[in-house]
C-alpha cells in the first residue's frame, strides 16, 4: 500500500508540469531545436505575440541556436500541425491565444525564419514611383533617347498624361485608402514587382513615344482615351467600395455589392484591364497589349482565388449567407 | 459482382500507366541513342579535322534529337512526368534558342569560330561548337539515361552519381561554349539586319535581333551561377542521403 502510493507520488512528480509555466519546443522544418531545453511560456502571458516578442528579443541576445538574424515579429513564421494526418500545417496568427490553437505543455511548434521583410506600402511605393520618372523621360528627353527632335502627335501627348494619371492615382490609393491584411513581404519581391512595372512602363514608352510611332486617327485617339478615363474612375469607384466593405477593427470578409460587384467578384481588376485595353485601343502598340496581357494573367489568376474564396466561406449553410451567381472578373468570359 | 481490383476503371488506370511508362521508356532511350549518335559523329569529325568543323558535321541529328526536348516541356505540362513546366521549359528554350536562334540564325562566324583560353605549343584550350556539342551530348546522354532507369524502377548508382555530378564539369563548358557562339555571332547580327523589324508599321513595334540577343543574354547570365549552385546543393542532398543508407 505506501509503496504503491509511493510510486504514484514519484510518477506524478516527473511528469506535472511546473505551476503557472508552459514548455514548449521550438523547431526548425528539419527538425532541429532552435531553444536548447524548449521554451518556457508564463501561463498568463501565453499568447502568439508575446511568444513572438520573445523570440525577439532572444534573437537579439543571440541565444537561438543557428539563427544569426534579428527575428523581428513580421518574420517568424509559427507553425502547428495539421489536426488531420496529410493536412496543411496551421499558422500562429498574432492576436489570438496559443489556447486558441491548443497549444499546451509540451507541444512542438515548427519555426521558419521568412526572411528580410518589407512594408506593403513600401513596395507599392516604389513599383508605381518608378513609372512616373520611366516613362515620361522617352517622352520629354526624346531628342536624347531617339536622337532626332520632333513634335509629338496627340495620341503620344495623350498616353503619356493617362499613364501619368494612372500611377499617380495607384500612389494616392496606396498611402489613402487601401489597408493591408498582411502588413509585410518578403524584401525579394521589392526587386521582382519593381522590375515588372519600370520594365514595362521603359517598353511601352519607348514604342509609343517613338519618332516613326504611327497615331491611329484623332477621333480614335480621343473616343479611346476618354472611355479608358471612364474605366479609371470605375476603378476608383470599386476600390472605395473595397475600403468601405469593412467597419474599422472588423475582420472576416465581406460579400462586396453595388456598381460593377452586383455582376462581378473582382469589378476592380475588371475596370482595371478595360483601361488598359481602350489605351491600346487609342494608342495601337504591340508591347501595350502585351503589358495588358501580363497584367491581365496575373489578376484572372487572383480573381479566381477570390471567388473561390468567397464561394468557400459563403456557403449558404448554418445562417451563412450563399455567394451569388457572378461572373469571377471579365464578362462573359470568366 | 466484381471486385474493386478488376474493376473496369481500375484496370483502365493501370493500363494507362503502363502505356505512360512504356512511351516514357521509349522516349528517354531514342535520346539516349540519338544523343550517343551524335557524340560519335562529333568525336569523328573532331579527330579528323578537329573541332571547328563538328556543329557542320552533326547539324542534321543535332536538329532532330534537340527539338525532340520540346517533347518534354508537353509532358510537363500534361502531368505526364512531374518535373516543373517554367524550369523544364525555360531549360528547353535555352537550348532551341542557342541553336535556331544563333547557330542556325546566323549563318557564319558562330558556327565555326573559337575563342582560345589557352595556346602554347604543345596544348590548346579553345571553346567551340566543338566543346559545346561534346558537353551537350554528354549531359544528355546521362539525363536521358538516368530517366530511362528510374522508368525501369531501378537506377545504377553509376548512373545516378552521374547524374548528380557530371554537371560540374559539362555545365560551364556547355555554357561557356555557348556564349562564345553568342558572342562571335553577334557582329555579324548587328551588320547584317536580317529578322529585324523597323518602325514605322502598324504594330508600333520594331524588332533588332542584335539587341534581342544583348537582353537575352543578360538575362541568361545570371541564371547559371544561381542554377549551378542549386544543383550543387541538389547533389550534396541526394548523395549524402545514398551514402547514409549504404
Amino acid at each position: 500500500p505506501w509503496s504503491t502510493s509511493f510510486t504514484i507520488t514519484i510518477i506524478r512528480f516527473k511528469f506535472t508540469k511546473k505551476i503557472g509555466i508552459m514548455k514548449v519546443r521550438l523547431v526548425t522544418r528539419s527538425g532541429r531545436d532552435i531553444v536548447d531545453g524548449g521554451f518556457e511560456i508564463p501561463d498568463d502571458a501565453a499568447t502568439v505575440d508575446a511568444l513572438q516578442a520573445q523570440i525577439h528579443s532572444l534573437s537579439l541576445k543571440k541565444k537561438l541556436k543557428g539563427i544569426k538574424a534579428e527575428l523581428y515579429p513580421s518574420r517568424q513564421r509559427m507553425t502547428i500541425p495539421a489536426a488531420t494526418a496529410g493536412g496543411k500545417p496551421v499558422p500562429l496568427t498574432p492576436g489570438k491565444k496559443l489556447s486558441d490553437f491548443d497549444v499546451k505543455d509540451g507541444a512542438i511548434v515548427t519555426f521558419k525564419d521568412l526572411g528580410i521583410q518589407i512594408g506593403y506600402q513600401t513596395v507599392f511605393f516604389w513599383e508605381y514611383f518608378g513609372p512616373l520618372l520611366v516613362y515620361p523621360m522617352f517622352h520629354c528627353l526624346r531628342e536624347q533617347v531617339y536622337g532626332k527632335a520632333f513634335t509629338p502627335c496627340l495620341a503620344q501627348r495623350l498616353a503619356l498624361w493617362y499613364f501619368c494619371f494612372h500611377y499617380t492615382k495607384r500612389i494616392a490609393e496606396t498611402f489613402l485608402l487601401h489597408t493591408f491584411s498582411h502588413a509585410t513581404m518578403p524584401i525579394a519581391n521589392l526587386f521582382r514587382n519593381c522590375s515588372y512595372y519600370w520594365g514595362f512602363a521603359a517598353l511601352v514608352s519607348y514604342f509609343v513615344n517613338h519618332p516613326d510611332y504611327t497615331s491611329p486617327s484623332e477621333l480614335r485617339v480621343k473616343v479611346a482615351f476618354g472611355l479608358a478615363l471612364l474605366c479609371q474612375l470605375g476603378n476608383l469607384h470599386t476600390h472605395l467600395t473595397l475600403a468601405n466593405l469593412r467597419k474599422p477593427g472588423e475582420k472576416g470578409y465581406k460579400i462586396p455589392r453595388g456598381f460593377g460587384f452586383n455582376w462581378v467578384t473582382c469589378a476592380n481588376y475588371t475596370f482595371e484591364i478595360y483601361g488598359w485595353f481602350f489605351f491600346n485601343i487609342a494608342t495601337q502598340s504591340l508591347m501595350g497589349v502585351v503589358f495588358m496581357s501580363a497584367g491581365a494573367l496575373q489578376m484572372i489568376q487572383w480573381a479566381g482565388q477570390k471567388h473561390a474564396r468567397l464561394r468557400k466561406q459563403f456557403d449558404g449553410k448554418e445562417g451563412r449567407e450563399k455567394y451569388p451567381r457572378r461572373w469571377q472578373i471579365l464578362p462573359p468570359f470568366i | 459482382r466484381n471486385s474493386l481490383l478488376t474493376s473496369p476503371l481500375v484496370q483502365l488506370s493501370a493500363r494507362m500507366g503502363f502505356l505512360k511508362s512504356a512511351y516514357l521508356l521509349a522516349y528517354n532511350i531514342s535520346l539516349v541513342i540519338g544523343w550517343s549518335y551524335i557524340l560519335f559523329e562529333a568525336v569523328i569529325e573532331w579527330k579528323a579535322n578537329g573541332p571547328l568543323g563538328v556543329f557542320i558535321a552533326v547539324r542534321k541529328s543535332l536538329e532532330i534529337a534537340q527539338t525532340a526536348a520540346v517533347l518534354e516541356v508537353v509532358h510537363s505540362a500534361l502531368g505526364v512526368v512531374r518535373s516543373p513546366v517554367v524550369t523544364t521549359f525555360l531549360q528547353v528554350v535555352s537550348r532551341i534558342a542557342i541553336l535556331w536562334g544563333v547557330l542556325i540564325a546566323i549563318p557564319f562566324d558562330s558556327r565555326t569560330a573559337e575563342i582560345v583560353l589557352y595556346n602554347d605549343a604543345s596544348v590548346k584550350v579553345a571553346l567551340s561548337t566543338g566543346t559545346m556539342i561534346v558537353a551537350w551530348s554528354l549531359s544528355e546522354i546521362i539525363r536521358y539515361s538516368f530517366y530511362a532507369f528510374k522508368e525501369l524502377g531501378f537506377v545504377p548508382y553509376p548512373v545516378e552519381w552521374l547524374r548528380y555530378s557530371g554537371f560540374v564539369v559539362l555545365y560551364p563548358i556547355g555554357v561557356a561554349s555557348e556564349l562564345t557562339m553568342i558572342y562571335c555571332g553577334m557582329p555579324h547580327m548587328k551588320n547584317n539586319g536580317m529578322y529585324d523589324l523597323v518602325m514605322p508599321n502598324a504594330f508600333n513595334f520594331a524588332f533588332n535581333y542584335y539587341i534581342a540577343l544583348l537582353i537575352g543574354t543578360s538575362v541568361y547570365l545570371p541564371g547559371f551561377p544561381k542554377l549551378y549552385f542549386y544543383m550543387l546543393a541538389q547533389r550534396k542532398k541526394v548523395l549524402a542521403a545514398k551514402s547514409k543508407v549504404a
